[in-house]
């Protein structure tokens, strides 16, 4: 059979190609997403978080349970009215031995805020200007107040750069071969294929990191990533499809837990176009879909059914609110009564969800709808979703944080930079309360905002929830504290070889 | 003429399939396009004979539906290669001189690039579907069809019954229709056989690559694309579209040999 075949000899291939990579020492993680850039600003591609998190340090940092710890920023005060922030650095260095300073930490959070090069400033909205005071303090002014801004000196992109380093080299060389301040520095990266890891001797915590080295090696295959990791080729695999979860889990060496993530799975409806820019037809699509069921297919019962616009894994999620209910009987009554009975609708996706097209196509087209399944590549699928020129699509994102402000801009924002994740939803009542809840320091006040948000956005299907996966990673035995953290950050500084 | 063990059962075979394809609506237990959210990845079983697959689509009726799809990709496939094959063959061998050079030459450009290389690039410049196949198919599989034809005319040209018919004048066009097209048509009908049995895979292969016919068809290589995946969990989803494969290939292949041993005895 040609599949039993093509596997065999697409695992010997990958096993060849990772030939270079057995030493003991060193822990080799297989990931599908690509790594296109080293710059922590030029990207916010999955690929790239994965790898942003390994080579830079920030100013706090999150332990296993989610809280905000101390850094390279070893204690901060924050004014009574939120707008002056003031960050006492530690002492630590750059891997080449140089000093981290208050100027090196102000250049890469400006930079970061206010670069056009930016890819994902929107964290930074409220930021005046991030100012070095003298060699260890750095202050953040901010021009109106952010009750999350603390926690965005965590995420992936305010890793801290050399400003040295930038300006004597250039952007573009840095990009290639940063001095890092994380806890591993670059031994050599082949884009497409892998980079290699070496540990930071002068990464500011004592002890950390554990091993050697890592290798974050490209795997676009599913089954080879499987395969390679029962082979113990690599020691963890990301992203391991729920088909496949039990039968890897089942293997001696290998563990699949399931962790938690901020992942939400949705259909995305244009609603600057015909027919999805009607409510009730967008209503009639969402009650033609058996949410439950679908979720089951897609994740094999691993996933929770989602209930509102935003991850369930968030703080403030609303847990009261409900898409409306499987109901084909009353959505095709409601296509009829809009006069869209028969409507023509195109589903483009990328390869990866031709199960879902499947599912969603004979729904719809039990209910009353006409649809097309359009497919085409990732990078196409992005160009097209952000010039608008799709009817409906379904997707995944994630939030950096627990706390729902990114979320909402992201998902529900008319008003801030991707008209709503590019789906041309746009309530105003929405997006000022985006802004509201931003600046509400009360946190039952903040709370209700944005609880009301989903509920709005939900109640006129922003998007269509479909379910809440947890990451599927697959770690071996051979390794001990490697994890995903739901802010797609590796704890690999933390992780040992027991054997 | 003695029919010979190996054409009986691949013609056998052959006429099973295109019985199967023919009653599909009447052998099929489910329709193939169903749906069913409580037969999700289901064994194979009273119920759903070959099992079912992810979205709980009967693999069964889906297998029996794809016959129809494989008999027409291998049927169809075949027909625009050995028309333009065999008309520049027999051409090139007929007349010889500076046809037979230029057709020659663009021969031997398109030769040296594996096949399915060839097929695999032409469909992805134009984009992937069943019809482009057929375009790639006809740009590069007329090759085989144009080398035996034209090896046939050359032969027959230079035969008695042709040389007569020149003498006593009837026209080019005549006698290529007449005396030359019928004798050389047997080595390939014969060379069509196994050419179905490639023309059937790599439509599969097509299919498999998310290049051939598109999801959610019951197609053989898209189905078993589909069951990749789950092929530990849940064989049957790939395994029976292969099997099914491994069974119409073989019917025309030794459908192609015997009749090629058939010919070879008479001559």
């Amino acid at each position: 059979m040609i599949n039993a075949k093509g596997l065999v000899i697409v695992t010997f291939t990958a096993a060849t190609l990772a030939g270079g990579s057995f030493a003991q020492d060193i822990v080799r993680i297989a990931s599908p997403n690509k790594v296109t850039t080293l710059d922590p600003i030029a990207s916010a591609a999955a690929g790239n978080i994965e790898a942003f998190g390994q080579l830079y340090a920030r100013l706090l940092r999150k332990d296993r349970d989610g809280n905000l710890q101390p850094a390279l920023a070893e204690s901060w005060t924050i004014s009574d009215d939120g707008l002056t922030y003031t960050f006492d650095l530690r002492d630590a260095k750059f891997s080449d031995g140089t000093t981290i300073t208050a100027e090196d930490v102000a250049f890469s959070l400006n930079r970061v805020a206010k670069d056009e090069a930016s890819a994902y400033p929107a964290a930074y909205a409220p930021v005046s200007a991030f100012t070095a005071v003298d060699d260890d303090t750095v202050t953040l002014t901010l021009e109106y107040p952010s009750a999350p801004m603390l926690s965005y000196m965590e995420i992936f992109n305010a890793g801290i750069i050399s400003k040295d380093d930038v300006e004597a080299r250039g952007e573009e060389a840095f990009a290639g071969d940063p001095v890092t301040s994380g806890p591993f520095m670059v031994e050599a990266w082949k884009p497409n294929d892998r980079l290699t890891l070496k540990a930071n001797p002068n990464y500011w915590r004592d002890g950390y990191p554990k091993v050697a080295g890592a290798d974050l090696i490209e795997v676009q295959d599913d089954n080879t990533r499987t395969s390679m990791m029962l082979a113990g080729e690599i020691d963890a695999s990301r992203g391991v499809p729920f088909a496949q979860v039990d039968e890897v889990d089942g293997s001696d060496s290998v563990t699949v837990p399931l962790s938690p993530s901020t992942l939400i799975y949705g259909v995305m409806p244009n609603h600057a176009k015909a027919p999805f820019d009607n409510l009730n037809v967008r209503k009639a699509a969402a009650m033609a879909l058996n949410r439950e069921a679908t979720t089951k297919a897609m994740t094999l019962g691993k996933a929770v059914v989602a209930n509102s616009t935003l991850p369930n894994a968030l703080t403030f999620h609303n847990a009261d609110i409900a898409p409306p209910a499987y109901d084909p009987a009353a959505a095709r009554e409601l296509l009829e009564s809009e006069g869209a009975l028969g409507a023509e609708i195109t589903l483009m996706i990328t390869p990866s969800f031709e199960q879902a097209a499947t599912l969603l196509k004979a729904q719809w087209d039990a209910a009353g709808f006409k649809t097309t399944v359009e497919r085409v590549d990732g990078g196409l699928w992005w160009d097209r979703l952000t010039k608008g020129d799709y009817q409906v699509t379904i997707n995944w994102w994630y939030n950096e944080t627990e706390d729902p402000d990114l979320a909402v801009r992201w998902a529900v924002c008319g008003s801030c930079g991707n008209n709503s994740y590019y789906t041309n939803y746009n309530n105003d009542d929405v997006n000022q309360m985006v802004e509201d809840a931003l600046r509400e320091q009360d946190e039952a006040k903040r709370g209700a905002l944005y609880k009301e948000i989903q509920r709005i956005s939900t109640e006129e299907l922003a998007q269509i929830p479909l379910y809440y996966p947890p990451f599927a990673n697959a770690y071996s035995t051979r390794i001990k504290g490697l994890t995903l953290t739901p802010s797609l950050q590796w704890t690999l500084e933390e992780t040992e070889i027991v054997n | 003429m003695k029919l010979s063990p190996m054409f009986v059962c691949g013609a056998t075979l052959v006429a099973v399939w295109s019985l199967i394809a023919l009653a599909a609506p009447l052998l099929a237990t489910h329709d193939p396009y169903a749906i069913d959210f409580e037969a999700l990845l289901a064994p194979p079983s009273a119920e759903h004979w070959f099992g079912s697959d992810n979205v709980g689509r009967d693999t069964y009726s889906r297998v029996i539906y794809g016959s129809r799809l494989a008999l027409y990709i291998g049927l169809l496939g075949v027909i625009a290669p050995m028309v333009i094959g065999m008309t520049i063959g027999l051409l090139a061998g007929y007349f010889g001189g500076w046809v037979d050079t230029i057709a020659m030459r663009i021969l031997d450009i398109t030769v040296p690039f594996p096949f399915f290389v060839l097929v695999l690039s032409i469909v992805a410049v134009l984009g992937p579907g069943i019809e482009n196949y057929f375009i790639a198919l006809a740009l590069v599989g007329w090759v085989g069809y144009a080398r035996l034809a034209r090896a046939e005319a050359i032969v027959l040209r230079s035969s008695e019954f042709v040389l007569a018919a020149r003498t006593m004048g009837f026209s080019h066009p005549y006698i290529l229709f007449r005396h030359v097209l019928p004798n050389a048509l047997s080595p390939v009908v014969v060379y069509m056989m196994t050419d179905v049995t490639l023309v059937i895979l790599f439509g599969a292969a097509l299919g498999f690559l998310g290049m051939g016919v598109s999801p959610p068809a019951a197609e053989w290589g898209v189905m078993i694309a589909e069951g990749q995946i789950y092929i530990s969990t849940a064989w049957w989803i790939s395994f029976f579209p292969g099997l099914a494969m491994v069974l119409i290939g073989v019917g025309f292949a030794l459908m192609g040999d015997g009749l090629a041993k058939m010919l070879r005895i008479e001559r």
